[in-house]
């Protein structure tokens, strides 16, 4: 079925679309809170978009309702045309914390995206230990959460979110519990397998530096209530390494950015 | 494969004798019967196990399993509940008890003298309750003796004098060895064995004396009891009263009875302990009666006693509180 | 192995300590023996009614376990319910509270009237005393999951059912033994209280039997045991523990 929009100049439809997204959260004894005002925001297929904004703009609350966790007040949330009312299933999501559930080992943590589906686990173990592999825990399939370091738990988390090979990523500030190395890894391995994979991934964070050197595109978001302030397109060819920091683009976009924080606001210079 | 069908046909064959075999001895002829004691063993519980060991029990026809208890105002309890067949019960506890209308009556009197008394260093030469003078005397809220007490310290002129002191019934014995307590409140016969076998010199004030003599241990039943086996009530009326008889002459063959049941128990109080309660057997007032009968005439009093201080509220024939049917053959 | 035999030989060493100073208090004050016997006498009189006190101890520890087992049967899955259902909590947990301020001691005697002198009032009590601890530190466990792990329970299409059965109920099992051990121990308490009050078995008649003799040294070796028995029975249930919650930081090694 082709609708109007692909068949007349072959765009690529908007894999995530959110029209005229409010969120009012209201607490039986305190008045109630507007969290997110009106956001419109469409999503490609494969895009990596990030959403950077400060602390209690908005943005998780966003990605939740994306996730079909939450219901929005107003607005519509489609994603592949379809309206989203419920958890949406098909997508793998990795939150701050890892959430690795203690009595399991690497592997059970990995293949537990299935049985919590009520789907048998067997059909699918190789692939579990491939994708292990493939983020460098190899020799620590049978290790037990507690046995690993922070960033090789988040790992895991990110090897849970991929093994039922979803086609939206949902990340919340993954790496933000992480230390400044261990988080530098992390951004490149997440770069390597977002561009093996081709997955569309929606990353909240609100360090500027990290949307800028993962993202094809940063939306910045006001403090709360939550809308969208600025698109920026990050142009920077990938894959971007290290050195991509050096760029007289990437600083470019990290000043523009820092400029839009002042602006509201954010940053008191 | 061949051992195990030999072996499963002669486990079938063994089984099936037993079974014949237990089905073959006639039913027991004796009755059932349960007795609940009013604390745990101790040396005046002799006479029961003697009269068991001695075949008393059995001749006259009853299978009796003889129960510890936990004091007399449970064991009035659970007799009138039918729990349990026969109980031995304080009577004063038991009179309490039948005034509020629980349906059980006493069938055979036992300690018929009162036991209560109080006991004191035997240096202090108190003869008479009036000797006490300002001293303290523990005693147990809610024991048998605990309203008739005030009352007859009031009675022998030492209110505000003497000082009452509560404690636990355990605690009794420690502080009057201790001399926290000039004196104690219990039960003679019992308190002056276990003293002695602690080196430690000890006379009573019974309350006799001062004019209350309230039978103690009783044998109880149920008014259903003894409305449906009168029989066995009687039987069990006469053995009890024999395995008395038997103990009185033979009191180390009934420590030894008791002895089996409770090897933790202190053999030389225990004996003493026994010794000490045949002397509340036989009052004055039993002289020409058989043993275990009781004196409607006593009765009355004790109901007067208790009237008039607090134990009985509401005054019922003295009828209803015993019944002297059994402790003779006819 | 050598770590082993080396706490072991504390274990003993603290013991022989506390021995030590109790003999010495006795025989400081020249305390009577109906008062504080020494560790000598307290031993004499284990060994000499060790068979009587034998018998006993099965009796006690066989109600023991039966109203540990009983309010961990039912309390368990009463916590379950209270958490899964705002309404049946509001009936629930108001009269629960409330009846746990009774003492259990005051009920006993009552308990002995209505169901004889036998083991039903006994386990009775153990079982009301147990069950407090075990609902609560349930209710605890069950509720103390992170939100967000729900969230991520939910976003793979997991149905409640198998989200309480897979994710909440492991996460709530540390908090649930820990409830346990401390209702093994009132487990212990109950028992010996409705022995106390109406018995002519187990380790809390022979306390009564001991005091009422003044027989103080058999009333500490009767004591000796009961703690022993006690301590086992906590040990059981941390060995339980241990097979049931291996992953869990209180039961692995701490690193150095």
């Amino acid at each position: 079925m082709q609708d109007a929009k692909s068949v007349a100049g072959r765009e690529r439809t908007a894999f995530i679309e959110l029209s005229g997204i409010s969120k009012t959260f209201s607490a039986r004894d305190r008045k109630s809170t507007l969290a997110v005002d009106g956001v419109d925001l469409q999503i490609g297929t494969s895009e990596f978009v990030s959403l950077l904004g400060p602390s209690g703009c908005g943005k998780s609350t966003l990605l939740s309702m994306i996730a079909g966790l939450i219901q929005p007040t107003a607005g519509e949330v489609r994603i592949d045309g379809k309206p989203i009312m419920a958890p949406y299933t098909n997508a793998g999501i990795v939150f701050q914390s890892d959430l690795l559930l203690d009595w399991r080992t690497v592997i059970g943590n990995v293949l537990i995206q299935f049985e919590m589906r009520g789907l048998k686990t067997e059909p699918h173990r190789e692939r579990a230990r491939a994708l292990v592999r493939s983020v460098g825990l190899g020799d620590f399939e049978q290790k037990f959460p507690w046995e690993l370091s922070g960033g090789m738990r988040q790992r895991v988390a990110i090897c849970r979110a991929l093994i039922h090979d979803p086609p939206l990523l949902l990340m919340d500030e993954p790496f933000g519990a992480l230390d400044a190395l261990t988080r530098a890894q992390l951004q490149i391995d997440l770069q390597t397998i977002w561009q093996t994979t081709r997955k569309t991934v929606v990353f909240v964070t609100h360090s500027i530096e990290e949307a800028v050197f993962l993202s094809d595109r940063v939306i910045v978001m006001t403090p709360r209530p939550g809308r969208i302030r600025d698109t920026i397109h990050i142009n920077l060819p990938r894959p971007r390494g290290l050195d991509v920091r050096a760029h007289p683009a990437f600083t470019e976009v990290l000043h523009c950015v820092n400029h839009l924080f002042q602006d509201m606001g954010v940053i008191r210079a | 494969m061949e051992k195990l069908k030999d072996f499963y046909a002669y486990f079938c064959a063994v089984g099936l004798a037993a079974v014949v075999a237990l089905c073959a001895f006639p039913a027991s002829a004796a009755d059932k019967a349960t007795l609940r004691l009013d604390w745990v063993n101790s040396g005046y519980h002799a006479i029961w196990y003697y009269g068991l060991d001695k075949g008393i029990f059995q001749k006259a026809g009853i299978d009796l399993e003889v129960l510890e208890g936990k004091g007399s105002a449970v064991t009035a309890q659970t007799v009138g509940n039918g729990s349990v067949t026969f109980g031995t019960a304080d009577t004063a506890a038991v009179m309490g008890f039948i005034a509020q209308g629980m349906p059980i009556k006493v069938v055979s009197g036992y300690l018929r003298q009162s036991a209560l008394a109080i006991v004191f260093p035997a240096e202090k030469g108190w003869k008479r309750f009036a000797d006490m003078g300002d001293a303290k005397i523990g005693y147990s809220p809610g024991g048998a003796s605990s309203q008739i007490l005030p009352a007859l310290i009031k009675q022998a002129g030492l209110e505000g004098k003497v000082q009452l002191i509560s404690m636990e019934p355990a605690a009794k014995m420690t502080s009057i060895l201790t001399h926290r307590v000039d004196g104690i409140d219990s039960f003679g016969f019992l308190v002056v064995s276990i003293l002695e076998g602690q080196g430690f010199k000890a006379a009573t004030l019974p309350y006799a004396n001062e004019g209350v003599n309230i039978p103690g241990l009783s044998l109880i039943a149920s008014d259903n009891t003894i409305k449906k086996s009168p029989d066995l009530v009687r039987r069990m009326a006469m053995a009890m009263n024999e395995s008395i008889v038997a103990a009185r002459h033979d009191p180390e063959g009934a420590i030894d009875s008791l002895m089996k049941r409770s090897p933790t128990l202190n053999r030389p109080v225990v004996l003493r302990t026994l010794t000490l309660s045949f002397d509340l057997i036989n009052p004055d007032w039993g002289k020409g009666k058989p043993l275990g009968w009781m004196s409607p005439d006593v009765m009355e009093k004790s109901q007067d006693i208790l009237m008039k201080y607090g134990g009985i509220v509401k005054k019922v024939s003295v009828a209803d509180y015993f019944t002297n049917d059994f402790v003779s053959k006819n | 192995m050598y770590a082993r035999i080396y706490a072991l030989l504390w274990t003993v060493g603290s013991f022989a300590i506390v021995f030590a100073i109790w003999q010495t208090v006795v025989w400081l004050f020249a305390m009577p023996q109906y008062l504080l016997p020494g560790p000598g006498p307290v031993f004499v009189s284990l060994a000499k009614n060790s068979a009587a006190i034998l018998s006993q101890t099965w009796w006690t520890a066989a109600t023991i376990l039966a109203g540990f087992i009983l309010a961990a049967a039912f309390a368990i899955p009463l916590a379950m319910v209270i958490v899964i259902s705002p309404l049946l909590e509001r009936l629930v947990y108001p009269p629960m509270v409330a009846t746990q301020s009774i003492p259990k001691i005051a009920l006993a005697p009552l308990f002995i009237v209505w169901f004889g002198f036998g083991v039903v009032p006994k386990v009775a009590v153990a079982f009301l005393i147990a069950f407090f601890p075990i609902v609560i530190d349930t209710i605890v466990g069950l509720r103390s999951i992170d939100p967000a792990m729900l969230q991520l329970a939910r976003s793979m299409g997991a149905p409640p059912h198998r989200i309480f059965r897979k994710i909440r109920l492991p996460y709530a099992l540390p908090a649930i033994f820990g409830g346990l051990k401390v209702a093994s121990s009132l487990a212990v308490v109950g028992a010996l209280t409705g022995e106390f009050v109406g018995s002519d078995k187990g380790l809390g008649y022979m306390l009564v039997q001991a005091s009422g003799n003044l027989n103080t040294a058999l009333l500490f070796a009767t004591l000796v045991v009961l703690s022993a028995l006690a301590m086992a029975f906590f040990y059981l249930i941390e060995m339980l523990e241990r097979i049931a919650i291996p992953w869990h930081a209180s039961q692995r090694q701490h690193p150095h």
